[in-house]
C-alpha cells in the first residue's frame, strides 16, 4: 500500500514532468517546421531570397515559404543587402514590432560586415551593430542553396531548446 | 555618334538662356549633371540627349563652373524652369557636392539622411567610420 | 456620395518595408479616399556611396562595384563602365570579346526582364506568373554562371575584353535553353497578356505621354512603350550591334500593360541578338591586357550603354594617377523613378502598385 502511493506519487511526478518537457519539445519542432520570414529585401540579397522561394530552389518543401509581408506575423527577419545609417533606424523598428520568439538571419557580406561598402559614409558595418543575429549566410550575393542550408541551421537551432534558450536570455 | 565635336562653356549667368535656346531646337534632353571638385573651383557638366535624326542620336556637353568663394556656397542657377528632370539631378548635386541652386523650391537633401552633416563628394569630406544609428542605441551592441 | 459625405485628406506612407515597392523605395502620399492627392518620392535608403568609394580604389578594383549598382542586370553595367575606361586610356578590344560582351550582356537583359514580368504580376498577386517567370530566369542564370562563374553579380566584362571564353558545348546549352524560354514565354504570354483581370488593372492606367517622358529624361523600355524609339544599340551602335539583325519594339500606348509587354517583346529580340552573335562568332584574342597599376592620362570619358533600364552612362574623370578622380553613375532608373510623383495623382492606390511595378526601377541603381 505504502509502495504502491509511493509509486503513484512518483509515476504523477514523472508524467507531469514528461508532459511539460513533452509540450515545449513539441512547440519546438512545430515552429522549426514552420518558420515564416517577413517579406524585407534591401538589395541584390533579396533577388536571392526570392530565387530560393521559386520553383526550382522550393524553398516551401521545408514549410519556410510563408513570407509575410508583415513583420507582425513574422518570426524571422532576414537582413538581405546593405544595411545603410538612413535604413538602421526602420530596420530596428521592424524587429521591434515582430513577436517574439524572432530571429534574425544576416544574408550576404553586406549585412553580416557592410561587405564591399564597411568603409563608406553611410553604410552601417554589419547588421549586427542594430539587431541581435542568429544566423550568417556568407557570400555576395549567397546562392539560393546557401539560404536553404542556413534555414535548416536555424531549424536545428529551434529544435535544440538549450541552444535557442541561451540565445534568448542570454 | 557625334559626341566630343559639340561642347560649350557658358558662364553662370547665361545658362539659363542658352539652356531654354536649346530645348526651343527640339530634340535635346537633359540627361545628366556631373559636379567635380577641383582645387579652385567646381566644374559641372550638363549632358543634353540629342536625338537629331534617325541614328544620329549623340551627346551635347554644356560646361560651366561653380566659384569657391570662401566660406559661402557657391551657388548657380536652377535649371527646374526649363527641363522637369534637372529637379532630381540638381538635388544630387547638393546633397552630395554642395552646390546651391538658386531660383528653386524644395532644394533638400535627396540621397543622404536629412540631418547629414557635410557633402560627401568634397574633396575636403572625412568620412566618418564609426554608424551613427549604433551609437546612438541603448548599452551599445544588443 | 461625395457631394453629401465630406471627406478629408490623410497621409500614408508606402514603404521602404512593403510588399509591393520594390526594394526600399519610399512614398509619401497624400490621399483622399483611396484617390492619391500628391506624392512625394522619398529615396537614398540603399545610398552606400559608391562615388565616393571609387575615388580610393584603383580603376580594376571598382569594377566589381559596378556590378552591385543595378544589381538584376550586373554584366551590363560593368560593360559600360569598361567601355568608360576603354575610351578614357583608348584601349582597342578584340574582335572575338565583342562578340562574347553582347552574348553575355543579351542574356543578362533577358534575365532582367523576367525580374521585371515576375514581379510585375506578383504585385498584382499572380503568383502563379511569377513562378513561370521564375523558373524561366533559372535557365538562362545556368547559362550565365556557365559563362562568367556567378549567377548574379557578374565580373565578367573588364576594361580591354572578357575574363574567359566560352565552356564546351555552350551553342547547344544555349539551344536547349531558348527552345525551353520560348515554350515558357509563351505559356506565360497566355497566362497573363490575355488574362482579362490583368488587362483591366493595367490598360490605361499610370499613362506617360512621350512629351512628358522625355521632358524628364526617361529612356529604355519605359519610353519606347511611350511611343519613343530611342534605343543606342539602335541610333548609336556601338560594339557590334551594327553587325546584328534586330527591332527595337515600340508601343504607343504608354499604359502600364504597355511598359510590361514591351519587357515581352524585348526578350524575343535578345534571343535573336544571342543566336546571331553565337552564329558570328570569331576566333581570336580574348582581351587586351592592362598592367595591374593602370594609369590612363589626364582627363575624362563619359561612356554610355543600353541598359536594361534605359541609358546608363560612366563619367570618369582621371587625373593621370591609378585611381579616378571623379567616377560618376547617370542611372536611368533616377530619372524613371523622378516620373512618379508627375503621374500619381489621381491614381488609386492598386493603380499606383501597378504602375510602379511597371517602371520596373532598382533601388541600387537609384540610391548609388
Amino acid at each position: 500500500m505504502e509502495l504502491a502511493e509511493r509509486d503513484v506519487e512518483e509515476l504523477k511526478n514523472n508524467a507531469i514532468y514528461i508532459a511539460f518537457s513533452s509540450v515545449e519539445k513539441g512547440l519546438d519542432f512545430c515552429r522549426s517546421n514552420s518558420i515564416w520570414p517577413v517579406a524585407f529585401g534591401l538589395a541584390c540579397c533579396a533577388i536571392e531570397m526570392m530565387a530560393a522561394g521559386g520553383a526550382r530552389y522550393d524553398l516551401s518543401r521545408f514549410g519556410f515559404e510563408v513570407f509575410r509581408p508583415s513583420p507582425r506575423q513574422a518570426d524571422l527577419m532576414i537582413v538581405a543587402g546593405t544595411v545603410t545609417d538612413k535604413m538602421a533606424p526602420l530596420l530596428r523598428r521592424l524587429y521591434d514590432q515582430m513577436p517574439e520568439p524572432k530571429y534574425v538571419m544576416a544574408m550576404g557580406s553586406c549585412a553580416i560586415c557592410g561587405g564591399p561598402f564597411a568603409d563608406s559614409y553611410s553604410v552601417v558595418e554589419g547588421v549586427d551593430k542594430i539587431v541581435p543575429v542568429d544566423v550568417y549566410v556568407p557570400g555576395c550575393p549567397p546562392r539560393p542553396e546557401a539560404l536553404i542550408d542556413a534555414f535548416l541551421k536555424l531549424r536545428a537551432k529551434l529544435r535544440s531548446p538549450a541552444i535557442a534558450k541561451a540565445k534568448l536570455h542570454a | 555618334m557625334r559626341e566630343g565635336a559639340r561642347e560649350i562653356a557658358v558662364s553662370a549667368a547665361e545658362l539659363v538662356a542658352t539652356m531654354a535656346a536649346l530645348k526651343a531646337l527640339g530634340d535635346f534632353i537633359l540627361f545628366d549633371i556631373v559636379a567635380v571638385d577641383r582645387p579652385e573651383r567646381y566644374e559641372l557638366t550638363y549632358r543634353l540627349l540629342d536625338r537629331g535624326g534617325e541614328g544620329r542620336v549623340g551627346f551635347f556637353t554644356v560646361r560651366v563652373s561653380a566659384e569657391k568663394s570662401g566660406a559661402d556656397e557657391p551657388s548657380l542657377p536652377s535649371l527646374v524652369g526649363v527641363w522637369k528632370a534637372a529637379d532630381v539631378l540638381e538635388r544630387e548635386v547638393w546633397d552630395l557636392m554642395g552646390i546651391r541652386f538658386e531660383g528653386r523650391a524644395g532644394l533638400k537633401r535627396i540621397l543622404c539622411m536629412d540631418d547629414f552633416e557635410g557633402h560627401p563628394l568634397r574633396k575636403d569630406f572625412v568620412v566618418r567610420r564609426t554608424p551613427r544609428f549604433a551609437e546612438a542605441q541603448e548599452g551599445g551592441r544588443p | 456620395m461625395s457631394d453629401t459625405l465630406e471627406t478629408q485628406e490623410y497621409s500614408l506612407n508606402l514603404g521602404p518595408q512593403h510588399p509591393s515597392t520594390h526594394g526600399v523605395y519610399h512614398a509619401r502620399l497624400r490621399l483622399d479616399g483611396e484617390t492619391i492627392v500628391s506624392c512625394e518620392n522619398v529615396i537614398g535608403y540603399l545610398h552606400r556611396g559608391m562615388e565616393k568609394l571609387a575615388e580610393s580604389r584603383t580603376y580594376a578594383q571598382f569594377a566589381p562595384f559596378t556590378s552591385r549598382f543595378d544589381y538584376l542586370s550586373g554584366a551590363l553595367n560593368t560593360w559600360g563602365y569598361a567601355m568608360a575606361l576603354e575610351k578614357l586610356g583608348g584601349v582597342a578590344v578584340p574582335e572575338r570579346a565583342e562578340y562574347l560582351r553582347v552574348i553575355v550582356g543579351e542574356l543578362q537583359r533577358i534575365a532582367s526582364h523576367l525580374v521585371m514580368l515576375a514581379s510585375m504580376v506578383i504585385d498584382l498577386n499572380a503568383v502563379t506568373g511569377w513562378m513561370y517567370a521564375f523558373t524561366a530566369r533559372e535557365g538562362i542564370l545556368d547559362l550565365l554562371e556557365a559563362v562568367t562563374g556567378s549567377r548574379m553579380t557578374i565580373n565578367y566584362i573588364v576594361a580591354g575584353g572578357v575574363i574567359e571564353d566560352l565552356p564546351s558545348e555552350f551553342e547547344s546549352k544555349v539551344k536547349r535553353t531558348f527552345e525551353d524560354l520560348r515554350s515558357r514565354l509563351a505559356d506565360f504570354d497566355r497566362l497573363v497578356s490575355g488574362n482579362e483581370i490583368f488587362q483591366g488593372r493595367t490598360k490605361g492606367i499610370g499613362v506617360i505621354e512621350s512629351g512628358t517622358a522625355l521632358e524628364f529624361g526617361m529612356t529604355g523600355p519605359n519610353l519606347r512603350a511611350s511611343g519613343v524609339g530611342l534605343d543606342l544599340r539602335k541610333d548609336a551602335p556601338y560594339s557590334v550591334y551594327d553587325r546584328i539583325d534586330f527591332e527595337v519594339p515600340i508601343l504607343r500606348g504608354g499604359d502600364t500593360f504597355d511598359r510590361y509587354y514591351i519587357h515581352l517583346l524585348e526578350i524575343h529580340q535578345s534571343v535573336r541578338i544571342v543566336e546571331q552573335a553565337l552564329d558570328g562568332l570569331p576566333s581570336g584574342p580574348l582581351r587586351t591586357k592592362l598592367p595591374k597599376a593602370w594609369k590612363p592620362a589626364a582627363g575624362e570619358a563619359f561612356g554610355t550603354i543600353e541598359s536594361t533600364r534605359g541609358i546608363q552612362g560612366y563619367h570618369i574623370v582621371s587625373d593621370g594617377s591609378e585611381r579616378p578622380y571623379r567616377m560618376h553613375l547617370r542611372s536611368p532608373a533616377f530619372a524613371n523613378i523622378a516620373i512618379v510623383p508627375e503621374i500619381a495623382p489621381g491614381l488609386t492606390i492598386q493603380d499606383f502598385v501597378a504602375t510602379l511595378a511597371s517602371l520596373d526601377i532598382v533601388l541600387g541603381e537609384i540610391d548609388r
